[in-house]
This record gives C-alpha cells, sequence and structure tokens, in this order.
C-alpha cells in the first residue's frame, strides 16, 4: 500500500521522471481546456454531441490500426491512430448535423442514432482486428477506458500541445464563443459568423478527445467534459468565472486522476478521472452556498419562518391579536399583553403598503405572478426599478 | 491628383453615397421555411430618421420580414441594402433586438454583461471587455432604469427588466438603424412607457426604428410610419395613409374587432 502512496506521490509532485511529467502537464491542460469547452456544450444544449463524437472514434481508431498494419508493419502507430480517430468523429458530427437540419430529425435523435451506428461499427472492427494473426491489438483497449501511466513519448507530446493548443485558441475566442452560445441570432446580426465559431467549438471538442483518447479513454471523456461544467455552475452565476472554475476543476481531477493511474497502473485513467470529478461534483451539490442542496433546505425553513411573521403581519394589520403570540413577542411586535407595539404597528404598515402595490403590479402582469410569488418575501424595492415602483405608488393614491 | 487627395474624395463619394443610402431598402424578399412562404416578394424602403411599425396577424411573416433583412434567415430572393451598402458592410449602424423568448434566460450572465454583448464586435477579436466598457453598459442601463438591477443575474429579472436589457444592449451600440421584434410584447406599464421615451429619443436623434408591434390600439401613437404585411406587403408610408379600413380588411380580414378598427383608424 505505501508503495501505491509513493507513486501516487511522486507523479503529483511531477518526480516521476520526464515522460510522467509530460503526462501529467498535458492532462492538467486536457482538463483546463475540456471544463470551458463542456460549458458551452451545455449552455447550448448539446452536450450529449460530445458523447457521440466520442464514441464515434473508436472506429476510426480500428481503422487507423489497420492501415498502420497494413503499410508499416506495426498497427500502434499513433498518427494513424489518431487521426482515423478525429476522422470518423468528425464524420459522426457532420452526420448529425445533416441528419437533424436536413432530414429534419430531432437532435437527441439525431445524436442516439450517430453513437450507436459508429461505436457498433467500432466495436464490430475491433473483435475483427483481434482476430487477426498480429500483436498489439491489447492495446488498443486503452483507448476504451485510458490508461496515462502506458503512453509513449509522442503520445504523451501529442496529448500536452494539442491540449494546450485548444486552451490558448479557447480563451482567445471565448467572448465570442459566449456571444453565441447566449444569442446566436444577435451574434449574427452583429455580425459574427456564428456558423464558423460554431464550428470551432465542435472542432475543439474533437482535438481535445482526440489528443485524450489514449489517456482518458473515449467511454468516459465526456465525464471530464461535462461535469466540471455542471459543478462549476453550483458556484456561480456568471460565465467568465464559471469557464475559470471549470478550468480549475477539469486540470485538478485530470491530474490527481493521472497521478492515480500512475500509481495503480492496471487502473483505468478515465475511471480514476470520472471518480474526482464525481466526487468534486457531489460536494458541489450538496455545500454551495446559492444553489446547494443544502442551502435550498435552509432556504425552506426561512421561508417557513418568513411565512409565520408575514401572518402576524396580517393580523396586526387587521387589528387582531396573533395566533402564535411567542414569535410575536419575541420579534417586538406585541408586548406582554398581547397588544401591539410601534414597531409591530409600523411593521404591519409597511407589509400592507407592499402587499397593495404587488396587488396592483400584477394586476397590470398577471404573468409575473409566479415570479413575485417566489420572491414573496423580498421587499418590493429590491424586485422592481424605481420608476415601476413610482408609478405603481401614483396609481394607488 | 495625388493619392492621398484621391483617397479623400472617393472616401467623401462613399460617405455622400452612404448618406444618400435609406436606412433599409428591401426588394423582392422572399422567404420560406419548408415550403410555405413565409414572405412573399416584399419590396420596402425605410424614411431616413422616424419610427415605423411593421404590423399584421400572427404567422404574417413580421417577423421573418426582419430576419430576412437581417440575413438572419436564408432568403430566396431578395436584394437588401442598408445606409445605400449591402447589410453585411453595414452591420455596425444597424442595432437588433431579437424576441425575448428567443434566448435561454438561465445562461450565467448579468445584466450588465448582457448590455456589453452589445460591444463585443466594436471591441474586436482577442480583445477583453473593459473598464470602459462596462461604464457604457451601465450608462445604457441607466437610461432604461436598470441601474439597480446591473449585478442581477438576467433569470431573476421580470419579463419588463429583460425587455430592458435587451434594449439597453442595442442602445449602447449606439446604431442609426434599430430593428426590433416585438419589444412590447409581455411588459408592464412602466416598461411599456420608457421603451416609448426611448422609441422617441431614437427618432429625436434622427435615427430610425422599425419595430414589429401586435397591438393596433397603441400603434398610431407610438409610431409615424408602418409597414403593413401578410406574407405579401400590403400597404406602407405615413401611418394615417396605411392604417385605413380598406388595408386592415385586407390585412387581417374578419379578424378584427370593430373597436380595434376604430382604434387603429383613429
Amino acid at each position: 500500500m505505501t508503495d501505491y502512496w509513493q507513486n501516487f506521490w511522486t507523479a503529483l509532485t511531477l518526480n516521476g521522471g520526464y515522460n510522467s511529467v509530460v503526462v501529467m502537464a498535458g492532462l492538467a491542460a486536457l482538463g483546463a481546456a475540456a471544463g470551458p469547452i463542456g460549458a458551452l456544450m451545455i449552455l447550448k444544449r448539446r452536450p450529449l454531441l460530445a458523447d457521440a463524437v466520442a464514441h464515434a472514434t473508436l472506429p476510426g481508431v480500428a481503422i487507423g490500426f489497420l492501415i498502420g498494419l497494413w503499410l508499416t508493419g506495426d498497427g500502434r502507430n499513433s498518427a494513424f491512430l489518431l487521426t482515423g480517430a478525429a476522422l470518423t468523429g468528425a464524420l459522426a458530427a457532420g452526420a448529425m448535423h445533416l441528419l437533424k437540419d436536413g432530414a429534419r430529425i430531432s437532435e437527441d435523435a439525431a445524436t442516439a442514432a450517430a453513437l450507436s451506428v459508429s461505436f457498433g461499427l467500432g466495436v464490430a472492427l475491433l473483435s475483427l482486428i483481434q482476430a487477426l494473426p498480429t500483436g498489439g491489438q491489447a492495446g488498443l483497449n486503452a483507448f476504451l477506458l485510458g490508461q496515462a501511466a502506458t503512453l509513449n513519448q509522442s503520445e504523451a507530446w501529442v496529448l500536452a500541445v494539442a491540449s494546450s493548443m485548444a486552451l490558448v485558441l479557447l480563451a482567445l475566442l471565448f467572448k465570442e464563443f459566449a456571444l453565441i452560445a447566449f444569442d446566436p441570432g444577435g451574434a449574427a446580426a452583429q455580425g459574427l459568423p456564428v456558423k464558423f465559431l460554431d464550428l470551432m467549438i465542435t472542432g475543439l471538442m474533437l482535438l481535445l478527445i482526440a489528443a485524450g483518447l489514449r489517456a482518458v479513454g473515449l467511454v468516459l471523456i465526456l465525464a471530464l467534459l461535462v461535469t466540471p461544467a455542471a459543478a462549476a455552475r453550483f458556484w456561480t452565476d456568471r460565465l467568465p468565472r464559471l469557464a475559470a472554475l471549470a478550468a480549475t476543476i477539469g486540470a485538478a481531477g485530470a491530474y490527481t486522476g493521472g497521478a492515480v493511474s500512475t500509481a495503480l497502473p492496471n487502473a483505468p485513467t478515465g475511471a480514476a478521472i470520472v471518480l474526482i470529478l464525481s466526487a468534486i461534483f457531489l460536494f458541489s451539490l450538496l455545500f454551495a452556498p446559492k444553489r446547494g442542496a443544502i442551502a435550498a433546505v435552509l432556504r425552506r425553513q426561512g421561508l417557513r419562518h418568513a411565512l409565520r411573521r408575514r401572518q402576524i403581519l396580517v393580523e396586526l394589520a387587521a387589528g387582531a391579536r396573533p395566533a402564535d403570540p411567542k414569535l410575536a413577542r419575541s420579534l417586538g411586535w406585541i408586548d406582554g399583553n398581547g397588544s401591539s407595539t410601534p414597531e409591530g404597528e409600523a411593521a404591519a404598515q409597511a407589509w400592507l403598503r407592499d402587499e397593495q402595490l404587488r396587488d396592483r403590479y400584477l394586476a397590470d402582469r398577471p404573468e409575473d405572478a409566479g415570479r413575485l410569488l417566489a420572491a414573496a418575501f423580498t421587499p418590493l424595492n429590491d424586485l422592481l426599478p424605481r420608476d415601476v415602483i413610482a408609478e405603481l405608488e401614483r396609481r394607488e393614491a | 491628383m495625388s493619392p492621398d487627395i484621391r483617397a479623400v474624395a472617393n472616401a467623401e463619394a462613399v460617405h455622400d453615397a452612404i448618406e444618400a443610402g435609406s436606412p433599409l431598402d428591401v426588394s423582392g424578399l422572399t422567404v420560406a421555411y419548408d415550403r410555405a412562404p413565409a414572405l412573399w416578394n416584399v419590396d420596402y424602403v425605410a424614411p431616413k430618421g422616424g419610427l415605423v411599425a411593421i404590423v399584421g396577424p400572427n404567422g404574417a411573416g413580421k417577423s421573418t420580414f426582419l430576419k430576412g433583412a437581417l440575413g438572419l434567415t436564408p432568403k430566396i430572393s431578395g436584394r437588401v441594402a442598408a445606409f445605400g451598402a449591402p447589410v453585411a458592410d453595414a452591420r455596425r449602424r444597424i442595432a437588433y433586438v431579437p424576441q425575448r423568448e428567443s434566448v435561454d434566460w438561465e445562461f450565467p450572465a448579468t445584466a450588465l454583461d448582457v448590455t456589453a454583448m452589445g460591444l463585443y464586435r466594436s471591441i474586436g477579436w482577442l480583445r477583453p471587455v473593459r473598464k470602459k466598457h462596462r461604464d457604457a453598459a451601465l450608462a445604457a442601463l441607466a437610461e432604461l432604469g436598470m441601474a439597480d438591477f446591473a449585478d442581477r443575474q438576467i433569470g431573476q429579472l421580470s419579463g419588463g427588466q429583460q425587455q430592458r436589457v435587451f434594449l439597453a444592449r442595442a442602445l449602447v451600440q449606439d446604431a442609426d438603424l434599430y430593428l426590433m421584434d416585438e419589444p412590447f410584447a409581455g411588459v408592464d406599464a412602466a416598461t411599456e412607457r420608457t421603451i416609448v421615451s426611448l422609441l422617441r429619443r431614437i427618432a429625436s436623434a434622427g435615427k430610425t426604428a422599425i419595430v414589429v408591434h401586435h397591438d393596433l390600439q397603441t400603434v398610431t401613437e407610438y409610431f409615424d410610419h408602418a409597414l403593413m404585411i401578410n406574407v405579401r406587403r400590403i400597404a406602407a408610408g405615413p401611418m394615417a395613409d396605411v392604417m385605413t379600413a380598406e388595408n386592415l380588411q385586407k390585412a387581417y380580414g374578419g379578424r378584427l374587432a370593430a373597436p380595434q378598427l376604430a382604434a387603429a383608424i383613429g
């Protein structure tokens, strides 16, 4: 066991030798680029496109193996393998696009079709290759679940260089990518080349998938794209921060996962990364201050308390005795005899005014009822622009 | 003439040509989704300066006219010029306000972030949004009474507030032609007045706004020109010439109740 920790620590602190350092740096860059790309895919509501493209790289890997075998006598030539992977991945992305736009099939159906057809083809080709009387087939399994520890030098460099390139391009064009994700029509009206930028996002995603295939594996690389952004969404409402956080989570997850797989050479890197990222996701889901599950429970309790306070204000405004005198007294709204204090009167009057203005506003805009009700305990001053409130007051008076 | 002088003279000539051009000159615009035409052979020359309402029944192609004119929807035929140049060369002078429902308001962005998006083209490629851009966006938000909501996530805004953010995004572009798709749809009374005063400021600055508007009760009050379409062009010109009982009958058929008719004709 101590050996495993020793190896893990050696890889994590970049003391595992030249190859290991390149792999670890490459994984960090891969994760850092995959996080923001995944955020864009989620915002464009197309996260499964990444999954379909990743699975569609398998027939390319198999074909690359066969061509390498035929031309050089050795199938394990990473140039052929990765080129094949990128080509069939791109083919699947193109096919999905055509199916959706040309044949008017829903995007889900097109994605499912591309994924199953290409992955099925890949598995069939793979079993064909396993039956060939040649060596090196075993290495192909690494493409399924990833084996970061066994990357050779050229594979490590491909991972590091391609991921860094994607990261730089992404940073340079992120402003435009964000705009086309939010409002493609508005972006086109401004004169941005929306189709080209869209293609760039898909292209960068494909580049990352191809670069990370050998290290992370095609089955689980979707997690590296989508989970960091999903986790980051719990912590922020702003895209630049979301992207930065997703990049950090992705880099940390891929880096640590790489170290784990170095320590346990039989553990697939993809699985290690997924487990680490899932832990971060789970932590975010539970503990994020605004959007987390625990915060939601606390908020619901706060709401219950606010409802009880409001009930007292209703009773005070109507001149009645509160049905919950304990809470009313603790708020200082009634005195020991049960009659209202000046503070109680003021609070009841303020509540009444707020309520009347709300009613007035909703009379104009019944469709906002849900939103206004959801914010029933937020003072109106924080909900509506000043001119709207002034207008409501003018008409109320 | 030295090359410099020739360049200046040439630039002036181009400038004059653009000055002479209508903000939006559309001829023979035909757009079809699938098979049925959404817009059929529509001609329209917008006046220089002023407020134009695009009116017509549901499904008449009002939004499609804006999208077709901007090249956002592939057109089957037709020619579109803006300020005497192809639309693609005049984009910086045009601000477009899409329908509010066309975007996902759960998007992780604040009102200020969305407003600043109007500046992305003038900021340019590879350059970040700087403080002066944020200040300009904040000023545009303030003009629409939204300064207090600049840092609010857009999903937490009401419908009227979201519309104001979209208008601020257009305003910050400092365009000469504004194309707005149903800005009045589903907004509160105060927002409606804010939009009207924004439109008046646009008009008094000598600029043009072309606005899809579906409320015939208010169209004569808010706008001074109209383009009436029902797939084909029915009428266009000064409000009084367009809003005749005959044209309304042509565009809306029997769908218009008498009070609406009376209000529209004035």
